[in-house]
């Protein structure tokens, strides 16, 4: 393992060395909001003369390299941005530094763009979706607005139910995305069991989604990976803006910091005079019962080409309920990150980062009923350290490469009466190499090649992961694409979808091998009419040697790591449609996903009486086939806006019971126990889910401060009764089968003031 | 704009995925039932039989007891072969099979097999269990202990072979003085405050399956147990019983308890129970079992 740690090192460090020395020019630069200062990633920017363009990457920096000498336009879009045109001129071997400002569309006009054709949105790459964060504050949603919440709208994305922002992408359950906030992991990025999100609509810039066939450069999941950025700061005047809300409150501030910025953001729940309301008349209130989040980061440009930044977050869930006389609960989990990083100009064609990244996520349950204490300790402690580097040789090749080195500390620890049950450490090192290559060969191919290395001592697993995709342009609005990746995960969470308070992460070791699955997706991207997109994608997912925790499992103590867990397969395919309107006072998209996902695991899911090592696949509950989520945003006036979400979809899968009996001779037992046979599990469908969600802005300024906003929401508008799941009372005879319901109509009012 | 043929490709394959699969809710199938539990030192145990009933029927217990089975319990060795045979006749008109002999004791470690013949049936039921090996309670216990005071309950048992992985044990209270007015705080508070609560169903108060590594294995090779304060329902006099439960039980129980929700399943995702038998579905389960007796009084 060390000589292949120290081979990777000296590799890289031999690769950042090796400057190509050219005979043509170069442009290159940061792309930035011309406002806040803010960088704009996967921006479009193009030399409209001769069709060669680029993006920004996730620093917000660009180059075209290799350039003839000779005078271009130099153009760059945005969405939500005016155009940017600039005339250079090129002598040989000139490398000329342009910073972009782009400044912001007052009113999105119906204009009619003329745009080369590499001036496309990269976004529009196999696989990935992207979300803004305006769209994410207007959307109406379920008291707070929440980046999970908006991210389910798009195809490929289910919801479990109304109460969780967990996401379930191409068939996998949460635990196979991987979440990224400024390149660092976070482990539960939830509030309140689960209801949104930890991540905070005012501190965020960027939200982007790689859905499935996602590149070399992450790895660790075999699903997806959604990435967020927190925003730098405003480099040009201080701003903040308060909003509050009926669930919680927040508030951000932003400035310039000498050659830099910075940024912080605080969120927290604003239940408690509800609550001590309630307390007089109401039994079970709980005696606290809070959530915050702190977003905050510190930006500075060292020299021209160096950059530094520092960002943390910290966030906390703490619940204390008196549920009974001599019982109560206290749950109290969440998560700290640190990233530190520093981006580099190297040369006009090589750029790095060197990130070091710190998360930890902590979970404590406690209950102490009639004197006996229940305590669970989970913690998990993520120290990594990650280089990246961007080399351009020629106008051919963009090829990336990086390493990802890091600790992973977890520990899991039970005690039932104060004594130990059940105390497990485990600490791995792991380490993550990648290499890849994008090769244009010709104006209409690209394809890009990959292989990524993962290492994770516990166990000493060493796996190979290599990426694939290719993208054909038959015309300038048609673009052609595939991929295929083979994806590793080292990690299992252990989670309720009622609710996220209680979720364990546990890693493989001897005896539990990682899961792993393969990954095929084709895709078409299309631009119809200049200012519409149409999206369509195909995708097909194995994944084997899935391990999680055997269900049936009541008790942990005495057990070798390896039988808590149980092992098995699973599968999924399906078909998305994207439909999008971009520009004019009227945007919105439509999404549909045609999905399919099956399970299987040993004793699972068996015929009664047959051997139950024997397993059928079966869906598991947020299986859903049919789904479709329209978006649509609408000016009415200068000062009035309103926003709307329709979403259907066809029934989650649930279990019928067919039969039943009774068993009451068990010698502990006061009652008979009710038992139930069923056949095939989950072959059964709930009624379809459907709900209509509305929004209305009103704009105007508070006493001349600044612009406030006041928002009023109204979801579920005509009250649907969707079902949760169907529980069975046993008390009545025969069964009686009751709806457990969704959320009903929910109104919502909010005051937002920017400074 | 031109569709594509691509485009088309993708299309038809929406409906070629379509009709690719579907799951079919499968209709309810009848099982035979048996219930038996063996206990180490104690009496061969008597075996109910019955069948199981559509879950959107009225349930009628007694009229699903099988009355027409021929009974048998064999006791087999390490190999598997019969060394006795004991015959079984019908009590009554309840589906419940009784020894004919009523003098040999079950047997702390062997193997015992219920086989049992129903006219009409497709196969012949088996079920199997091998006997926990038994245990002895050393520890002096305290004839009287306050309630949540300082001094807890504290077992002592001599240490056991386990059948598999590790021994598991259920501990139990048995109220002898069961009023109201004696239910201790917190049970006091569960009965005050659900009218679908009765007094009976404290009575016998269970911490249910327990795995010998929550214990701490004393040097001489004896497990100390902790009883927590949350078993005891009532003041008063009470009788504490410890259970070592076989593997049929203890997966029998462990999921049971999982088709009622609170594990890691989704709502909604029901498994079928796990049972060690062949022919029907139930348990033939097996335990041995000690019994201290104790008066918990109220603190002040």
């Amino acid at each position: 393992m060390k000589k292949v740690f120290y081979a990777l090192i000296s590799f890289f460090f031999l690769f950042a060395n090796l400057l190509h020395a050219q005979d043509g020019a170069s442009v290159n630069g940061y792309i930035t909001d011309a406002e806040t200062g803010e960088t704009l990633l996967t921006a479009n920017i193009a030399l409209v003369e001769v069709n060669r363009g680029t993006s920004s990457n996730t620093s917000g920096y660009y180059t075209i390299t290799n350039i003839e000498p000779g005078t271009y336009t130099l153009a760059a879009s945005y969405i939500g941005y005016r155009r940017f045109e600039r005339e250079i001129s090129l002598e040989p071997g000139e490398n000329l530094r342009i910073d972009i400002e782009m400044i912001p569309e007052g009113v999105q006009l119906d204009a009619i763009v003329v745009e080369s054709q590499s001036e496309r949105e990269e976004q529009k790459n196999i696989g990935r979706a992207q979300v803004s964060t305006q769209l994410i504050k207007e959307l109406p949603s379920v008291i707070e607005p929440d980046v999970f919440r908006s991210v389910q709208l798009l195809p490929g994305v289910k919801a479990a139910s109304d109460f969780s922002s967990g996401l379930y992408v191409r068939g996998g359950s949460p635990d196979q995305t991987l979440i990224l906030l400024d390149e660092t992991t976070v482990y539960n990025p939830t509030h309140f069991f689960g209801f949104f999100s930890t991540f905070n609509p005012d501190a965020v810039k960027d939200v982007r989604l790689y859905k499935g066939g996602y590149p070399a450069k992450f790895g660790g999941r075999i699903g997806s990976v959604l990435t967020v950025f927190n925003k730098d700061g405003n480099r040009n005047e201080t701003q903040g803006s308060v909003s509050l809300g009926l669930l919680a409150s927040r508030a951000s501030l932003e400035g310039p910091l000498g050659n830099g910025s910075w940024m912080l953001a605080i969120r927290r729940s604003t239940l408690e005079p509800v609550l001590a309301a309630l307390r007089n008349s109401v039994d079970g209130v709980p005696d606290k019962f809070y959530f915050y989040d702190v977003n905050g980061k510190i930006s500075n440009d060292i020299t021209e080409n160096d950059r530094l930044s520092l960002a943390f977050y910290t966030g906390n869930d703490n619940v204390s309920i008196p549920f009974q006389d001599d019982a109560n609960i206290n749950l109290k989990y969440g998560n700290q990150t640190i990233s530190g990083q520093w981006r580099r100009i190297i040369s006009e064609n090589l750029f790095s980062f060197v990130t070091v990244t710190g998360s930890r996520y902590f979970n404590e349950p406690n209950f102490e009923i009639a004197g006996t204490p229940f305590e669970r300790n989970n913690e998990i402690y993520d120290f990594s350290l990650k280089a990246d580097f961007e080399y351009l040789p020629n106008e051919r090749h963009t090829i990336s490469a990086g390493l990802w080195a890091g600790n992973l500390l977890l520990t899991f620890r039970d005690r039932f009466d104060n004594q130990e049950t059940f105390n497990n450490r485990i600490s791995s090192q792991y380490l993550s190499a990648y290499l890849q290559d994008e090769w244009r060969p010709t104006e209409k191919w690209r394809i890009n090649a990959g292989m990524r290395l993962n290492t994770f001592t516990e166990g000493e697993y060493i796996r190979l992961e290599p990426r694939l995709s290719t993208e054909y342009r038959p015309t300038d609005r048609i673009r052609l694409q595939a991929a295929y990746g083979r994806y590793y995960q080292y990690l299992t969470l252990i989670t309720n979808e009622a609710f996220s308070g209680f979720d364990l992460w546990l890693t493989t070791d001897d005896g539990v091998p990682p899961a792993f699955g393969d990954q095929f997706v084709l895709g078409a991207k299309t631009v119809p009419f200049t200012g519409y997109g149409f999206d369509a994608e195909v995708y097909y997912r194995t994944m084997r040697d899935l391990f999680e925790l055997d269900p049936f499992i009541n008790d942990a103590a005495g057990l070798d790591y390896d039988e808590l867990f149980r092992f098995g397969e699973g599968y999924a395919y399906g078909v998305e449609l994207f439909f999008e309107k971009q520009r004019g006072p009227f945007t919105g998209f439509i999404g549909y996903t045609y999905g399919v996902t099956r399970r299987k695991f040993p004793g699972f899911n068996t015929p009664i009486l047959d051997d139950p090592t024997r397993a059928r696949f079966y869906p598991p509950k947020y299986d859903r086939t049919h789904d479709v989520n329209i978006t649509t945003s609408l000016r009415l006036t200068d000062r009035w806006s309103t926003n709307a979400v329709f979403s259907y979809a066809t029934g989650q899968a649930y279990t019928q019971p067919l039969g039943r009996t009774e068993i009451s001779g068990i010698p502990w037992d006061n009652d008979p126990r009710d038992i139930f046979t069923v056949g095939n599990v989950n072959a059964s469908r709930l009624p379809s889910y459907h709900r209509l969600d509305l929004a209305f802005s009103r704009t105007g300024t508070f006493f001349g401060i600044g612009e406030a906003e006041w928002q009023i929401q109204i979801i579920n508008v005509y009250s649907r009764r969707n079902v949760w799941f169907y529980n069975f009372d046993f008390d009545d005879n025969p069964i009686e089968r009751q709806e457990v319901n969704l959320l009903p109509i929910i109104p919502s009012l909010s005051y937002t003031v920017n400074f | 704009m031109k569709i594509s043929i691509f485009t088309s490709v993708l299309l038809l394959s929406i409906l070629l995925v379509a009709g690719c699969e579907s799951l079919n809710q499968d209709t309810y199938e009848e099982f035979f039932v048996i219930e038996s539990y063996a206990v180490a030192g104690r009496p061969l145990p008597d075996i109910t039989i019955k069948r199981t009933a559509e879950a959107t029927d009225f349930y009628d217990d007694e009229a699903v007891r099988v009355n027409n089975a021929s009974v048998q319990l064999l006791r087999l060795d390490e190999n598997g072969a019969t060394v006795d045979q004991y015959d079984y006749v019908l009590q009554g008109d309840n589906g419940v099979y009784t020894a004919v002999n009523q003098v040999d004791l079950i047997q702390a470690g062997d193997t015992y097999q219920f086989i049992a013949d129903v006219p009409g049936a497709g196969e012949q039921i088996r079920a199997t269990t091998i006997v926990p090996d038994t245990f002895e309670i050393i520890s002096d216990i305290p004839d009287q202990l306050i309630y949540q005071g300082e001094e807890q309950l504290e077992i002592t048992i001599t240490n056991t072979t386990p059948e598999f992985r590790q021994n598991v044990f259920v501990f139990s209270t048995v109220a002898q003085e069961p009023t109201e007015e004696n239910l201790t705080p917190f049970y006091k508070a569960t009965f005050e405050d659900d009218d679908d609560v009765e007094l009976n169903d404290f009575i016998i108060n269970s911490s249910g399956l327990i795995n010998e590594g929550s214990f701490e294995i004393n040097p001489d090779n004896t497990i100390t147990l902790r009883f927590p304060w949350l078993g005891v329902a009532f003041y008063g006099d009470n009788v504490v019983v410890i259970d070592s439960v076989d593997e049929n039980l203890f997966d029998l129980v462990r999921s049971q308890e999982v088709q009622l929700g609170g594990s890691t399943l989704s709502p909604g995702e029901i498994p079928n129970v796990l049972f060690n038998t062949e022919g029907a579905i139930g348990i033939f389960g097996s335990m041995a079992t000690d019994t201290v007796s104790t008066r918990f009084v109220r603190g002040f």
